[in-house]
């Protein structure tokens, strides 16, 4: 299998406090892969970090071949945390403004997803609540033909009815080609759907394993054995 | 690319900028109407208070579109750049130098389009109060000045300036913001620092440069000394400093954002 994301030694300090302390991990191609950690272990600061969002301290992230720029954001299809969504925006400006910016923009797939969850395309995104704005950014994150999607919490803020959809979303849209990133901490819920985890702790890289392993040495849950790792 | 920055630059002010216009359309409106209807010397106590009460709304409106016109552009500037949208702003696969060219000629647009709204509504107002006149004897001074090359040269440089300062004051700003944008949680309080810094700076060396340069010292000379000239010739100089300040700023931009960008 060829590697599609690279972490090269990356460490990211805040002033004096160090969020990622030299991160050095790969990422095969047709993985779905758990970014896993508590709350302020670096999941986001490492997506963050391969999006250009943040600048690292040292280091860097190699994403097919090409250090983060233009280029790998071509590649890099992104779901941060917060909202970035135009409020003045109706939904379907939303999809017109990722397809104009973005070749591998399905279209069609993008109104497909809005009818199958119900939200009309001519709805402003101001009117809209915090939970379907997440899964208008979902749709709109998942409608890409990309080489890699980077999603930041996905599932922290919608209704357990909407996390199974989202997580199909996700299974059903990458393909052998593609890798996913999901970080979270609602590991139960995305277990079913992970090939690889990453576990992260203060920064530090704590494990990098296939679930199979995992399930096969430790014979526990990725819940169970998270919850050992990262006991208070 | 940048024709599609623009695109969405245009489509996320434009909201902000035409009620603006339809508010200053509708005051010069009333105005006009006011100064037809309602002479200088009317006794009408009632008419005369609406009239002057239109011209004082006028006024201020006046310096409002102006003031609005910063105001607007910083705030898009700094929502798209800093804020959450900045999350899909700097994912797009643009390069950042598009990106910060884009917010550059919004800003110049909406500038011009302020100044032309501005002109028009002046226009209006004056309109068959013997403007034409006026600006025939404008003309005919023209003509009459002793030196009338300098005032050719004078209006060439005086419309260079205006075109610049539509992009020098926008990156002095935006320049400001993407320096505030180093200090993290601080980043209004250090971009209204580092603006308040680019000011003092500015002012000290224009005020060093002038001095060396004799400017101060322009009343010493004989009578018939062609004042314009002089002044065309500190105009030009200043012209060539304000680009190459604007360059700086714009250098600083593209790279805080380029290099140092850090959304947390």
């Amino acid at each position: 299998m060829s590697c599609l994301l690279e972490c090269r030694s990356i460490t990211k300090k805040f002033g004096t406090f160090c969020a990622l302390s030299d991160i050095n991990f790969t990422i095969e191609r047709g993985r779905i892969v758990g970014l896993l950690g508590p709350n302020g272990s670096g999941k986001s600061t490492f997506i963050k970090i391969a999006n250009g969002l943040l600048t690292p301290t040292s280091g860097e992230i190699i994403i097919n071949g090409s250090s983060v720029g233009t280029e790998t954001k071509k590649m890099v299809s992104y779901l941060p945390e917060r909202t970035y969504l135009n409020n003045w925006m109706k939904v379907s400006e939303m999809i017109a403004y990722f397809s104009d910016f973005y070749d591998d923009f399905d279209k069609n797939k993008a109104y497909e997803m809005l009818q199958r969850l119900g939200i009309s395309p001519d709805a402003k995104l101001k009117t809209l609540s915090k939970g379907t704005k997440e899964k208008v950014q979902l749709i709109l994150v998942m409608s890409r033909n990309a080489d890699i999607y980077l999603l930041d919490e996905p599932i922290g803020g919608v209704d357990p009815a909407a996390r199974d959809y989202i997580l199909n979303t996700i299974i059903t849209n990458y393909n052998e080609n593609s890798s996913v990133i999901i970080s979270t901490h609602l590991i139960s819920d995305i277990e079913q759907v992970l090939d690889d985890v990453i576990f992260i702790k203060n920064g530090h890289l704590v494990l990098t394993s296939s679930v199979e392993d995992i399930r096969m040495n430790q014979e526990k849950s990725i819940d169970a054995y998270f919850r050992e790792v990262f006991r208070c | 690319m940048l024709g599609k920055v623009f695109k969405y630059d245009f489509k996320a002010t434009v909201r902000y900028f035409v009620p603006m216009y339809v508010i200053l359309a509708v005051l010069t409106v009333f105005n006009k109407l006011f100064m037809e209807l309602v002479p200088y010397n009317n006794k009408n106590y009632v008419a005369t208070s609406f009239k002057t009460a239109f011209l004082v709304f006028y006024i201020i409106s006046l310096v409002c579109v102006f003031l609005l016109t910063y105001v607007f552009l910083t705030i898009h500037f700094y929502k798209r750049m800093t804020g959450d949208e900045a999350y899909l702003t700097f994912t797009l696969p643009i390069k950042i130098t598009t990106q910060i060219n884009a917010k550059v000629y919004i800003a110049a647009f909406w500038s011009f389009i302020t100044s032309l709204v501005v002109g028009i509504s002046f226009l209006i107002l004056a309109a068959g109060h013997g403007i034409i006149d006026f600006f025939g004897k404008i003309c005919s001074l023209i003509q009459s000045y002793q030196y009338s090359g300098s005032i050719i040269i004078f209006i060439i440089l005086f419309i260079l300036a205006c075109i610049l300062s539509m992009f020098y004051s926008f990156l002095m700003i935006y320049a400001a913001i993407s320096v505030g944008h180093l200090f993290g949680k601080y980043r209004i309080i250090g971009a209204v620092g580092a603006y308040m810094g680019f000011y003092t700076i500015l002012q000290v060396i224009s005020i060093l440069i002038m001095s060396v340069s004799g400017f101060f010292r322009y009343s010493n000379y004989r009578n018939d000394f062609d004042f314009l000239r002089f002044f065309n010739g500190y105009m030009f100089y200043s012209l060539v400093f304000s680009t190459i300040v604007t360059v700086i700023y714009y250098i600083i931009t593209v790279y805080v954002f380029g290099k140092k960008l850090n959304l947390e």
